[in-house]
């Protein structure tokens, strides 16, 4: 007989307050039939109306091979609004999926890709490519150049963010916050500078984020890095979890804390940085869908990264949709829509959870 | 940290104001014909544009004088039509009405436009509105204005007006009619040309200044500079270059304008019209200043004086009444 | 599981934090490590799990030395429960002890039917079966405390590693942890403050004084009054009789300067009533 500690508790045990109404794989399997239905309806859905029929149709055309037909509604829905409302998907997976990511790195619940000043850096190289208007590389410049500032931005702040060869949480918000708003002073400053008010405009539409630059040439590159990236950090899930548990706790159960920081610091700015690239600064994703993945199927990042990205798509995919409809004609910037769509929606869930109640954890 | 702040100043030369792009040369009338987009890029068309987009009034005002508005199958930001006057306010009126501002990428390719044009400087500014990429996946081409010329000198004739109206002569296989239009424009510009003399200081304002706020005007790189140069006034603030410049309340009194040039209906001030101008006399912040002593304020609407249009020459012929009726 | 320091060294901003200490336990031994604080208990015990490399000496497992293996490798077989409580986010209890197969898992490798037994053995070691669903957050320090011990647990540990383990704990759940721990029949080296444990549940106990060592043997054999008054610096009764050993602490009342402590006031008071009786 080995001794074990006999529990009898005092009080009666508290029922658990997560109720799992589905179970996981249903969970996945219903929200992934959800993005593929999002984002039929998505394209749908336009300033423009082309009939539900007529979209189908067209959709079945190209998609079993078939090729433009030159016609208005063939080009609206196959080279204006699906490649838009796939990269919606893939940016809003993409960003909700690093957010989650840096949230277990730094170990803080506040934290998106941002806080480390990923965008701003972005911003910069971005800003300076319209405001010098440097054409270098085609079309492919300005993400190249927002790929760029992000990638340098993580580099200058974890080079400085770096002791006696750790890589701890705290320093790492410390020096990110720093730097970001280094960056976005440069970013000010250099809005300020320019004197072309068509600069400006892209400048300030580029700061909030939008996905009206989706093409079928850029989407494939995008979708494949972010795809890639998805899987790797997959992989490093259980280790994640070691990891939030802290340096020691990670440390103990063989997982090589500053090491396995750099690796998904890392894969976050490639990931960050491609899809802002491409779609500029879009708040609030990697801020708030990671909590609600949590909430729907608790903190395990097994469990909760695959569901964080899912979500991310759906979200940012609708969001998308109101951004194009609520001004049709014209358009709203997304990161409006980002706010005014999660912020009520992520307070009614946290409310009727009784999350982060507690003054601690 | 040493080394960041080295790599930024490195950085920090390229971001000195400006971009660089020659001015276009117009190509012979007849067959296909190339122009030159503000790049220098040659732009080919095979056969005259029979679907136009024009996503701002100003790149229809033009061509409703060249007599092609027929081929216009639609327009954005139809607000500049309000200011034109008879006979091409009625056929403006006719033109389709896409959008209230500047359309979304969507709304422009469901009319399979074969060219789309802008007044304004590039393609993409507005959110959701096409870029150059956008075009080439709806196979339009595309033309925008000329605004700044190759070297950051500042604006002081209207070049960029007579330039595009010339390109798009030459686009549209009308030559001619532009040479017309240029020749008199030019002459009404000329008519109005004041003679040498005494200079008056004009400042621009774009709204009415608030107090502890920077104020907002017109640079050198802009249509109003040009037509304060033309109407034989000096701007004061002719060291900023960009369309809406920030510029210090101290400066204003310290420069001490002798004119007001209030340039109304921008979307960003609050009243708009006479309305606007009124607020701008009772203004204290101007009340040290000549012209605010004097009471020498003018105004004109934004819809003649932002972006090159041929009604850019009512707006000088209107600034070069002012300054002489002082 | 045996192990092994030799002369292992650490220093901190150029300060010995440990100084050539050398120890050894053998395998199935429960050591105490018995100190004040600063003493160098919790350095050592981080270099046991790798968290700290000495910066001389070496430590050993078997007889193969920690850094020559891979980390993974050594957590396989080492189990720690340490002073730092991260609860991470809102894991689960079952989440969080879970976390103990980290160690034995491939990347592409689930969880398989051993490592669940591995789990759910650990909580019903540690009387957690019924909280398993619970938040770790929403629990108390001391539930939290059996938590991260069934999270050791489920490591399936030959070596022990335990810092102030006691910690948070009640009277009674101090007793069973440390019974469970020595009935588990692996090494365990686990730093105690309380000498009355250390000498109930281990059978040697060492003592640590500004990083070295300066007592290594049976409990009974280390731990005397005189050891006790130079390491501690207080006054110690030690009482054996056949319930086990009590250490009976007091403070030094050698006090040259006033203001003693309040206790030897109170002390002297009572002796001086007591004489003029």
């Amino acid at each position: 007989m080995t001794t074990t500690i006999d529990e009898r508790p005092v009080a009666p045990a508290v029922r658990p307050r997560r109720a799992r109404a589905l179970p996981y794989p249903v969970l996945l399997i219903a929200l992934a039939a959800a993005l593929v239905a999002s984002t039929l309806l998505a394209t749908g859905v336009g300033p423009v109306g082309v009939p539900a029929g007529e979209v189908a149709r067209i959709l079945l055309h190209h998609l079993g091979g078939g090729t433009d037909t030159g016609a208005a509604a063939d080009l609206i829905v196959w080279r204006i609004r699906f490649p838009r409302v796939l990269l919606g998907a893939v940016v809003g997976a993409g960003l909700a999926l690093a957010g989650a990511v840096v949230q277990g790195v730094v170990r803080n619940p506040v934290a998106d890709p941002y806080l480390l000043g990923l965008s701003h850096g972005a911003s910069v190289g971005a800003v300076l490519v319209l405001t010098t208007g440097a054409a270098f590389l085609g079309a492919l410049t300005l993400p190249l150049a927002a790929f760029a500032g992000a990638t340098a931005a993580m580099a200058v702040v974890l080079a400085m963010a770096r002791h006696r060869g750790r890589l701890l949480p705290m320093r790492l918000i410390l020096v990110g916050v720093a730097f970001g708003h280094l960056f976005a002073g440069v970013t000010s400053f250099m809005l300020a500078c320019t004197d072309s008010s068509a600069a400006q405009q892209q400048i300030i539409f580029w700061m909030l984020g939008g996905l009206s630059g989706a093409q079928w040439a850029t989407l494939p590159v995008t979708a494949a890095v972010v795809a890639g990236v998805t899987a790797l950090l997959l992989l490093r899930a259980r280790r994640l979890n070691a990891l939030v548990l802290g340096e020691e706790a990670s440390t103990a159960l063989g997982v090589n804390a500053t090491r396995l920081r750099w690796y998904l610091l890392v894969l976050t700015t490639l990931l960050t940085g491609t899809v802002v690239a491409v779609s500029g600064g879009i708040g609030f994703v990697g801020l708030i869908v990671p909590h609600l993945a949590r909430m729907l199927v608790g903190a395990d990042h097994r469990r909760m990264l695959p569901v964080t990205a899912v979500l991310g798509a759906v979200f940012l995919l609708w969001a998308d949709v109101a951004a194009r409809i609520l001004v049709a004609p014209a358009e709203l910037p997304i990161g409006i829509l980002t706010a005014f769509l999660g912020v009520p929606f992520f307070l009614l869930v946290m409310r009727a959870r009784g999350l982060a109640t507690r003054e601690s954890a | 940290m040493r080394r960041a702040i080295v790599a930024l100043a490195a950085v920090l030369p390229l971001v000195a104001c400006g971009t660089a792009s020659p001015s276009p040369a117009p190509a012979g009338a007849g067959g296909p014909v190339t122009v030159q987009d503000c790049a220098g890029k040659d732009v080919a068309f095979d056969r005259t544009p029979q679907r136009v987009v024009t996503l701002d009034g100003y790149a229809a005002q033009t061509l409703v004088r060249l007599g092609v508005a027929d081929k216009i199958v639609g327009t954005g930001f139809p607000a500049p039509f309000t200011v034109d006057t008879a006979p091409h306010s009625e056929t403006l009126a006719k033109i389709p009405v896409l959008a209230d501002r500047v359309p979304v990428t969507e709304v422009v390719a469901a009319q399979q436009p074969d060219l789309v044009l802008t007044s304004f400087e590039s393609f993409g500014g507005p959110a959701g509105s096409p870029k150059d990429a956008d075009l080439v996946t709806m196979k339009a081409k595309g033309l925008t204005s000329c605004l700044r010329g190759k070297d950051k000198a500042a604006l002081t004739d209207l070049t960029p007006t007579y330039e595009y109206v010339r390109k798009l002569g030459a686009v549209f296989g009308v030559p001619d009619r532009a040479e017309r239009l240029v020749a008199e424009l030019q002459a009404r510009a000329r008519a109005v040309a004041a003679p040498s003399g005494a200079k008056p200081r004009v400042l621009v304002l774009q709204d009415n200044p608030v107090a502890g706020q920077p104020l907002q005007t017109s640079g050198a790189g802009t249509i109003a500079h040009a037509l304060i140069t033309l109407a034989g006034g000096e701007s004061v603030f002719s060291d900023v270059s960009s369309m809406h410049a920030e510029i210090s309340p101290e400066q204003v009194v310290q420069r001490d304008p002798q004119v007001v040039w209030v340039i109304t209906d921008y979307t960003f001030a609050k009243l708009k019209g006479q309305e606007l101008v009124a607020a701008v006399k009772a203004n204290p912040l101007l009340a040290n200043t000549t012209a605010g002593r004097q009471g020498r304020i003018v105004s004109t609407s934004q819809f003649l004086v932002s972006f090159p249009s041929p009604l850019n020459v009512d707006g000088l012929e209107q600034l070069a009444a002012a300054l002489r009726a002082g | 599981m045996r192990l092994d320091l030799d002369s292992v060294t650490v220093a901190l901003d150029g300060r010995p934090v440990l100084d050539r200490v050398s120890l050894s336990v053998h395998s199935g031994q429960f050591v105490a490590l018995a100190g004040p604080n600063g003493s160098g208990k919790s350095t050592l015990l981080r270099t046991v799990y790798r968290a700290r490399r000495p910066d001389s000496g070496t430590v050993r497992l078997d007889g193969r030395d920690l850094w020559s293996v891979p980390a993974a490798e050594t957590a396989r077989h080492t189990g720690v429960l340490m002073q730092e409580q991260h609860t991470g986010f809102e894991f689960t209890v079952a989440e969080t002890v879970a976390l103990g197969r980290t160690p034995h898992l491939g990347l592409f490798d689930r969880l398989t039917r051993a490592d669940h037994e591995a789990i759910d053995e650990a909580l019903a070691r540690t009387g957690l079966t019924a909280f398993t669903a619970r938040r770790v957050g929403e629990l108390s320090g001391g539930e939290r405390q059996r938590v991260l011990l069934a999270r050791a647990l489920a490591q399936r540990p030959r070596l022990l590693v335990l810092d102030e383990p006691t910690n948070h704990l009640d009277l009674r759940h101090q007793l069973d942890l440390l019974e469970l721990v020595r009935d588990l029949g692996v090494t365990v080296v686990a730093a105690l403050h309380s000498l009355d444990l250390a000498a109930t549940y281990a059978d040697t106990t060492a003592v640590l004084q500004d990083g070295r060592l300066v007592a290594h043997g049976p409990s009974a054999e280390v731990l005397t009054p005189e050891t006790i008054g130079a390491v501690f610096g207080v006054d110690a009764t030690v009482h054996h009789d056949e319930q086990g050993t009590r250490f009976v602490l007091r403070p030094r009342c050698v006090c040259p300067d006033e203001p003693c402590h309040w206790s030897c006031r109170t002390r002297r008071r009572a002796e001086v009533g007591a004489d003029a009786r």
